[in-house]
């Protein structure tokens, strides 16, 4: 067996049966493998019709074939299940270790099937598997679990993967925490596991992913090592600033969220800027498994200190609730963390509670808790704590932005596409970015195709942000490469270097076959299509491919995207276009036969 | 001269005709990560009516190859770009994220 380890670890709760099961490798590898296969396997068992937080649906915490190689980045796994946040398919991915561990304890895949009685976790050593009480680490926060189960393991090299309270509590902006402060962040993954009554996984292995080249792979290692160094973004900014440097550029550009998109300047960009934190927060980098470009963060501001924060958490804190304390965000990301949240859900949620409140429907009476008002940074803090605790008026906070928009009669304040809050770029100066969030399988996301790049970060080429010119294709290969990227098990940061062609080198020494950049996008393009006939059979339609009609009708109000709305009706059916859809954006059978998804 | 004013300038390029008078640009330069190291974080400078955007780069001594994004006034714009009275003028090496 190579790249892949060959096995299914099965887990059905309710029966409180394990069961390993052979991988069927042609299959994995029409999928490659990660969100692919995952979203293959899902849209076999279950109905996608199901409600979300029942019993019938299932979690895939999936592998890649590059997971726990030696390619760098190669540690990624994604969690597929259907989101109770969107009623779509969900596929989040996270880095840290625990993947690799996984396939060294011999397995590409685990699957949490039914429901526990109780609160159970579970352990792995290699073959050794058990269903184990959890009744002793049910209530607790993230670095609490991970320190009672590395001690009850008895192996500190262990890693652990849990969800916190808010995974607990339902709360569908709930993540999967892994080694404390890498997350499966979005989509509501959380809840699907707390819905299971699973607390955490804790893994640990003495295996070894095997490749079929090793010669060939040492040759693609190192090329694409080089060009990871050498290029600027992977090689100097990232590891400089990590991802929070973005604040300023995006800022300049006039499409910084600011105040829940009611603008996209913030005057004080500058107090939570990536240059900022490095100055005055950074303690130290805090990389993933074999990874060169180590954008990850660990900081400390007062007596808080963890991994940390991110671009896409420093602008939903920040600028998004018109907070310009550094401090106050490295304290609400830490909380995140704590509790098991996605800071993007739970900062973009305070901030819609913040302009509800502004426009005088969410009443104080209500609020058993902190004004929500801008820029107030005890707002942050609190509000952050409550919906991880799913306490008073933070309960119906953690239900996400759309929900509370909802109960009050005005579900168009929540910016949020197919329910899931949008990330840290107002596309209204960013006109394919925009269609890409309009037509994301997990509705609003940055990383199902990053035009930023090419739109303002001149990368691989630039073009211009206002132009709608050939913006539907970007956004089908981009979301297409993407889609591979997270199958294969790297991660994505790796595509400001890299090209298709650089995957289907690393894919062929792994493999032994011979894989060319097109195979690359077509599996994308499979994946795709895929996520999109699940999302369809859940009963989505193309109403659902839309943005918030703030960001369709009201011009941006100032600065250098001024005068801006999205154009995503010219855009749209262009995209359907490309794609190979229909009118109505459902894949033509003359596209599911191409990608041999009949 | 008229060039100015066919690009997406903002309401304060108008006031061009002042600036030929005068034969001098002020143009307000903000540096980023990198770039701030033993220069500035933001600076107004005069320049000659005419300059390009290599011109400032050259006076602040940032060598064109590591300029990764330049806008004017909040849009990406080239080396040779023609620099107006009033003009932002925003420099970032390398950087990305997500
Ligand atoms: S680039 Fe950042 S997120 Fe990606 S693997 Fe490296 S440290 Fe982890």
């Amino acid at each position: 067996m190579h790249a892949y380890v060959g096995t299914i670890l099965r887990i059905n709760l309710t029966e409180k049966t394990i069961k390993c099961e052979p991988l069927d490798v042609e299959t994995a590898k029409k999928f490659i493998g990660g969100r692919g296969l995952g979203s293959y396997l899902l849209s076999q068992e279950i109905d996608p019709e199901i409600d979300a937080l029942s019993p019938e649906n299932k979690v895939f915490i999936t592998t890649g074939p590059l997971t726990g190689t030696t390619v760098p980045t190669g540690g990624r796994y994604m969690v597929i299940t259907k989101s109770p946040l969107t009623g779509t398919i969900a596929s989040s991915n996270s880095g840290g270790f625990w993947g690799p561990e996984l396939k060294n304890a011999g397995y590409d895949i685990v699957v949490l099937e039914g429901k526990a009685e109780k609160p159970v976790y579970i352990s792995i050593k290699d073959d050794q598997v058990e269903i184990k009480d959890a009744a002793h680490l049910w209530g607790m926060k993230v670095n609490e679990t991970t320190d009672t189960l590395l001690e009850e393991f008895g192996d500190p090299k262990a890693r652990v993967l849990c969800i916190g309270p808010a995974g607990e509590n339902l709360s569908p902006m709930a993540a999967i925490m892994n080694e404390r402060y890498r997350a499966a962040g979005r989509s509501g993954v959380g809840a699907v596991v707390g819905s299971k009554n699973v607390k955490a996984i804790v893994v640990r292995g003495s295996g070894k992913v095997k490749i079929a080249d090793e010669e060939k792979m040492k040759a693609f290692v190192k090329d694409a090592m080089k060009k990871i160094r050498e290029n600027g973004v992977t090689g100097q900014g990232l590891p400089t600033y990590g991802t929070a440097v973005l604040v300023n550029i995006i800022n300049e550009s006039g499409v910084l969220p600011t105040r829940n998109f009611q603008t996209g300047v913030f005057a004080d960009a500058e107090a939570i800027s990536g240059e900022t934190l490095a100055a005055e927060y950074l303690v130290k980098k805090d990389p993933c498994y074999r990874c060169p470009i180590a954008c990850g963060r660990y900081t400390k501001a007062d007596e808080m200190e963890g991994g940390g924060p991110e671009y896409e958490t420093i602008w939903c804190y920040g600028s998004d609730c018109g907070i310009n304390d550094m401090k106050a965000i490295i304290k609400a990301n830490h909380l995140c963390n704590e509790y098991g949240l996605d800071t993007i859900t739970a900062g973009a949620t305070i901030a819609c509670a913040m302009e509800l409140f502004e426009k005088g429907y969410i009443k104080p009476e209500e609020v058993d808790g902190p004004e929500l008002t801008w820029g107030n940074a005890e707002a942050i803090i609190e509000w952050t704590k409550k919906m991880g605790t799913s306490e008073g008026f933070g309960a119906k906070l953690a239900q996400g932005s759309y929900r509370l928009a909802e109960s009050y009669g005005v579900p168009e304040y929540s910016m949020t596409v197919k329910k899931q809050e949008l990330p840290a770029y107002d596309p209204r100066g960013i006109q394919g970015h925009g269609v890409q969030y309009a037509t994301s399988n997990r509705g609003g996301c940055h990383v199902r195709g990053y035009l930023i790049s090419p739109e303002i970060l001149g990368l691989p080429e630039k073009l211009d942000r206002f132009s709608l010119e050939g913006k539907p294709l970007w956004a089908k290969i981009f979301q297409d490469l993407t889609a591979s990227i997270d199958a294969s098990g790297m991660c994505l940061f790796t595509s400001f270097a890299l090209g298709a062609g650089d995957y289907a080198d690393l894919l062929s020494a792994a493999w032994g076959v011979e894989v060319t950049a097109e195979d690359v996008l077509t599996a994308g393009d499979r994946i795709y299509n895929l996520e999109r006939i699940f999302n369809l059979k859940a009963g989505l339609t193309k109403a659902d491919d839309t943005l918030p009609k703030r960001l369709l009708e009201e011009p941006m109000p100032e600065g250098p995207s001024k005068g801006w709305v999205h154009k995503l009706d010219e855009l749209l059916p262009k995209y359907y276009e490309v794609r190979g859809w229909d009118a109505d954006g459902v894949p033509t059978a003359e596209k599911r036969k191409e990608l041999g998804l009949e | 001269m008229g060039d100015h004013l066919n690009g997406y300038g903002t309401s304060e390029q108008f006031v061009l005709n002042e600036a030929a008078l005068k034969q001098n640009i002020t143009v307000f330069i903000k540096l980023f990560a990198t770039f701030r190291d033993k220069r500035f974080m933001t600076q107004h400078m005069d320049f000659p009516v005419r300059s390009t955007v290599r011109e400032v780069l050259k006076a602040i001594e940032i060598p064109e190859e590591e300029v990764a994004i330049c806008m004017v006034n909040g849009r990406s714009k080239e080396i040779d770009h023609e620099l107006a009275d009033g003009d932002t003028l925003s420099l970032f090496p390398p950087v990305g994220g997500g």
